[in-house]
């Protein structure tokens, strides 16, 4: 369930976005610890470059680089977070305490409690409801987290590059039966798959 | 109270102008402007980029009343404002300008 | 008169009571001021004992320490003793107790006022002790999502405690922030222009600013769910016309600028602190003034970042991501400033410097990780999990617990007058750090890697084993450094030796005085010409307390200070302070017992604790002003000033507009949600709406051009005839007010059929309200009045009650508009 070890394309993105923005926060940190440990070593002659330190480092560095990375991360969303822009299968994931049920509409399939199975290498929409109180779907390996918000449907895009068993988590605290309150996404093969929507076995 | 009032007068028209077209684009969704079409946009985005655009505009307004007719006497007063005035429209730009291209409610 | 004479005289007037009545009667900041602070440190030790027991339980896989239900009321008293009983208070225990001095002044705006909060917080917080030694505490997490809190997912007391406890302690930080307000605005030194006043005044400024604005949304929140919690009103139903988004919009409209609220006062300090550190002055005051202006109204506009994942399109979420990362910049600001500051001056490497070091070393990676959550995506996975918890904490205990822990050895020898002795500071500096860090360092990762927030154990395997055993025994050995830091402060209160008067070096006024600080501050109010007044003038400390200041005579016991206009500091008025009394504790009380008759459901007893409030107001109001005019007086060096309710913006009036700004943010939140139940909320329409009547805008416009007028025909008639009159006709403004509040009451639909009833029922709730208040001071004024208290000089209560005449009014036409609108639309 780890989101370092993503399998599918938008884990990939925000795992990509998580090392660039680690590495540079790491060298901003160790900068501005640079800068005050040299601020011992100095007599200050009581004098400050207001120009320097509140221009340039405190608007003109951050301004850059926030900017730099907003439109990356509006970027990434656009492309990955936002669902419904083609014909990809639509499935229903229903949150309640403490179980998950999923439906397949556009198919006679049977709901399924606990797994939810898609077809790999393509791009699935998971509308999310919940019966009771506020949940959240998450498959860490493979996407952000949505919330299940009663009176609401959210919807998800998912996909799994590869076939397998992902790890699935309710991750909005709904009382006692939290902890246990998971699922797994099962991506199927092109076949598998399409034997699975005429009512085969799982 | 006056020169508080200059000070604090520019952000607080960014707050309200910033709130305005969060909530302009709530009730656009809920009146299904983005299902109608206008030119290559659709009606939502039409309207709020033209609220973005008012918005900046309102704003560099007050930066110009700020530091014009309305200004403070006091140096350190005037100083303050006009770096608030400026830093709100920054923030006006900054913040919205989304309002261009991100994707809305289907 | 000598100082030592002086010195006496003004002990005698302004000492609180001796002996067991002292802390119950007390209207002392200084004494407040040491009480919110002690009370604060009480609640960090309950949040931190709770904290030890989370970590105990979460060292081991599968851990049969505490089951989910225990684990659930300990993490979410946690974090709400943390957020609401420690922080808040002790932010308030520092402007208390430091403004007056830093200011130039002898106590608050309003005295009593600083006591009737700290009591209302005591009684609040001990509601919520008793919950939890109960075992009823609240479980839903500390911002209490419904319907997980509501009455389908907690159908038992718990929430109620949460939801009435805290709404108290909230009173006790209004109360608080519009004494600092007309404060740090109107009482200061002679001559303290906006440019000379202490920097963190300002900030203190702008915190209050924001505590009257920002609370006002959950205090409105909490009353919705505990309405429907006891009496089925749908706020938060989807099925009703409710929806549960509504309260994650109030709660974090409130919430996200919390923690600013709680940033800025830190940042306060190092802006003093740090400077006097490097033996200099801070780099780019004017600068540092706009970047901490400006974080308090960007914190404003971040409150979505907290709901990404809620659905929300990715263009409303784009707002909120690009305003997340525009509020990094004044921080920076901040940030380089301060470092500028110290490279241009010789920094010594003390005891509060070492946890201002801390305090970079950790707050800098909680910002980073905080830009890193502002981007939409990344928020996506590391929302609710490990990583959100670690961020947290690297800002609340790095920008907030290291600055304040700074600012404790630093006004140490100011409060105790001692010299620090014993040497264990360093060591328990260092035991809280490293036991920070190995606390939260790691747990940004089991986030990443999965864990998630409030799972109360997790599986062997799952790859986070050894981060949190590490995490639990940093936690320890942070816990034995905080424990340490007591027995250092308590150990060098009691045993050192006594200390110098300015051990720093500083510039700023507190050290000006006698250490420990006799009740009066100043035995003379000095007339300012700088940022850095004892800088200037290091003898400035013995010429105050030879009289050479203002007011240096004692005066007929009387309690004196000056108010000052706020712009360029200079003398307008002399305030008289009320002297010691039990009212404060007393309202207090009464005020609990409102909250206690909704708690235990005795809602008879409510009306009855109202009306006492009520009453313990008049008399409060009462022990004020004058029956004749008294005309200029002598304020020490040759000058002569008005008393204050002898003119307009007396300090009252002013406290009454920013009460009125805060209850206008109510207003507009309870607009606010009205307006996003309609239009976003599923299950609208309702079945009926309120049909539009003209008897409706005839009320309220009515009942608005009577109140105002009436009051503004007495305001001009004061002291001639026909005052009396106007007051009535003003009042019958209020009466008629107060009936149309009554028929939308009577034609609203059922308040439990929709939300649309519910919130028409609030509406109008809240306009009979005002209409009430709008009356009771107009009642009030035309008591004075008959009693001699009202003349053309003194038409203070005339004043004040037209802010609330008008307010109802306004306030009254706006609820009628609402309540139609919708109506007129479908």
């Amino acid at each position: 369930m780890s989101t370092l070890h993503p399998a599918g394309p938008a884990a990939a993105a925000v795992a990509e976005l998580w090392w660039a923005m680690l590495a540079g926060a790491a060298l901003i940190f160790l900068f501005v610890m640079a800068l005050l440990a040299l601020a011992f070593r100095r007599g200050g002659d009581g004098r400050g470059a207001q120009s320097l330190w509140i221009i340039g480092l405190g608007l003109a560095f951050p301004l850059a680089v926030l900017a730099a990375l907003l439109l990356w991360g509006l970027g990434l969303g656009e492309r990955y977070l936002v669902p419904g822009r083609d014909d990809a299968p639509l499935v229903q994931a229903e949150a309640r305490q403490w179980a998950w049920s999923f439906r397949y509409s556009g198919s006679s399939r049977a709901p399924t409690e606990g797994i939810l199975l898609i077809p790999a290498g393509r791009p699935v929409d998971v509308e999310i409801t919940s019966a009771d109180v506020i949940h959240s779907f998450w498959v860490p390996r493979l996407a952000g987290k949505l919330d299940a918000i009663p009176g609401h449907t959210n919807v998800l895009r998912l996909q799994a590059d590869t076939p397998g068993d992902y790890a699935g988590l309710s991750a909005e605290f709904s009382g006692p039966g939290y902890l246990g309150h998971r699922f797994t996404v099962r991506a199927l093969e092109a076949d598998d798959w399409e034997a699975f929507l005429a009512g085969g076995e799982r | 109270m006056t020169d508080v009032a200059r000070m604090f007068a520019p952000l607080l028209i960014w707050l309200a102008l910033f709130s305005g077209v969060y909530g302009l684009h709530g009730v656009g969704c809920g009146l299904g402007w983005s299902t109608i079409e206008v030119a290559t946009w659709t009606l939502h985005r039409t309207v709020l980029v033209t609220a973005w655009s008012t918005a900046a505009i309102l704003q560099a307004l007050v930066l110009a009343a700020l530091t014009g007719p309305l200004r403070s006497p006091q140096p350190f007063v005037q100083g303050v404002t006009h770096t608030l005035a400026v830093a709100a429209l920054v923030a006006v730009v900054w913040t919205l300008f989304p309002v261009v291209f991100a994707s809305s409610c289907p | 008169m000598n100082a030592l004479r002086r010195h006496r005289a003004f002990t005698q007037i302004w000492s609180p009571d001796r002996g067991w009545q002292r802390p119950f009667t007390t209207v002392n900041h200084s004494d407040l001021g040491r009480m919110f602070l002690l009370a604060a440190v009480f609640f960090f030790g309950v949040g931190g004992i709770l904290a030890m027991l989370i970590r105990a339980q979460l060292a081991t896989p599968r851990s049969a320490f505490m089951d989910a239900e225990i684990y659930n009321q300990i993490f979410t008293m946690h974090g709400t003793v943390m957020m609401f009983l420690f922080a808040i208070p002790l932010f308030e225990g520092l402007a208390v107790y430091l403004l007056p001095k830093l200011l130039g002044t002898r106590d608050l705006a309003f005295p009593r006022l600083t006591a009737y909060g700290f009591w209302c917080y005591v009684f609040g917080g001990t509601m919520l002790l008793l919950s939890l030694l109960a075992g009823v505490a609240p479980d839903s997490g500390w911002f209490m999502y419904p319907p997980l809190s509501s009455t389908i997912g907690s159908p038992g007391i718990n929430p109620d405690f949460w939801l009435i406890g805290i709404t108290f302690v909230e009173i006790s930080a209004i109360a608080a922030a519009v004494e600092i307000t007309v404060s740090i605005l109107k009482f200061r030194a002679p001559g303290m222009s906006l440019d000379r006043m202490p920097i963190f005044a300002w900030y203190a400024l702008v915190t209050a600013l924001m505590i009257l604005t920002g609370f006002p949304p959950l205090i409105l929140g909490s009353i919705l769910l505990e309405l429907e919690r006891a009496f089925d009103l749908p706020f938060f139903q989807a099925d009703l016309g409710g929806d549960s988004l509504l309260w994650q919009h109030l709660f974090w409209l409130f919430g996200h600028p919390e923690v600013y609220i709680i940033f800025l006062p830190a940042a306060g300090v190092i802006s003093t602190v740090l400077p006097v550190m490097a033996r200099t002055t801070l780099l780019g005051y004017g600068w540092v003034v706009a970047a901490a202006v400006a974080l308090g109204f960007l914190s404003f506009g971040l409150w979505v970042h907290h709901m990404f994942t809620t659905g929300i399109p990715h263009l409303g979420l784009a707002f909120f991501s690009a305003a997340s990362t525009l509020v990094a910049v004044p921080t920076a600001v901040q940030i380089f400033a301060w470092i500028g500051t110290l490279w241009k001056g010789r920094p010594e490497m003390h005891l509060p410097m070492l946890w201002i070091m801390g305090f970079f070393a950790t707050f800098v990676i909680g910002g980073l990780t905080g830009v890193m959550v502002a981007i939409v995506p990344f928020d996506w996975q590391a929302h609710d999990t490990y990583f959100i918890v670690a961020h947290l904490h690297y800002v609340l205990v790095g920008g907030f617990v290291f600055p304040m822990l700074a600012a404790l050895y630093y006004w140490l020898p100011q409060l105790s007058g001692r010299k620090r002795f014993f040497k264990l500071g360093e060591t328990a500096f260092w035991l809280v750090f490293v036991g920070f860090h190995g606390t939260f360092l790691a747990l940004h990762w089991s986030g990443l890697l999965g864990q998630r927030r409030r799972i109360h154990t997790y599986d062997a395997g799952s790859g986070w084993e050894v981060i949190n055993l590490i995490s639990s025994i940093g936690a320890f050995v942070m816990a034995i450094g905080f424990a340490l830091v007591v027995v250092d402060v308590v150990a060098n209160m009691l045993l050192a030796v006594r200390g110098s008067r300015n051990p720093w070096n500083a510039g700023s006024l507190e050290w000006a005085m006698p250490t420990p600080p006799p009740a009066y501050n100043f035995a003379s109010l000095p007339r300012v010409a700088s940022r850095h007044p004892l800088s200037d003038d290091p003898r400035i400390a013995v010429r105050i307390a030879r009289g050479e200041g203002y007011l240096a005579t004692p005066r007929a016991d009387r309690r004196e200070v000056l108010a000052v206009e706020a712009s360029s500091g200079e003398p307008e008025a002399l305030v008289i302070y009320p002297r010691n009394t039990a009212l404060p504790i007393t309202m207090s009380a009464a005020t609990g017992i409102f909250f206690l008759a909704f708690l235990f459901k005795l809602y008879w007893l409510a009306p009855l604790a109202v009306a006492l409030v009520a009453a313990l107001a008049w008399r409060w109001a009462w022990s004020l002003g004058d029956l004749r005019d008294r005309g200029p007086q002598d304020v020490g060096r040759g000058e002569r000033l008005p008393l204050a309710s002898e003119r307009p913006g007396a300090p009252a009036w002013w406290g009454s507009v920013f009460l009125l700004i805060a209850d206008a943010t109510f207003f507009g939140s309870l607009l606010f949600g009205y307006a996003f139940l309609w239009t976003v909320a599923p299950g609208w329409p309702p079945p009926r709406y309120v049909e539009w009547t003209p008897l409706v805008p005839v009320l309220s416009l009515g009942g608005a051009v009577l109140a105002s007028g009436g009051v503004r025909v007495a305001e001009a008639r004061a002291g001639f005839g026909g005052t009396g009159i106007a007051l009535v006709i003003c009042a019958l403004g209020q009466a008629t007010l107060i009936a149309l509040a009554a028929y939308l009451l009577a034609v609203a639909p059922e308040a439990t059929g929709h939300a649309y009833g519910a919130t028409v029922a609030v509406l109008a709730g809240y306009a009979l309200l005002h209409a009430g208040l709008a009356l009771l001071f107009t009642a009030h004024a035309l008591a004075r009045l008959r009693a001699g208290y009202i003349s053309d000089r003194r038409r203070t209560e005339i004043r004040i009650a037209r802010l609330w005449c008008d307010y109802a009014g306004l306030s009254s036409v706006i609820v009628a508009a609402a309540v139609l609108v919708p109506g007129l639309f479908a």
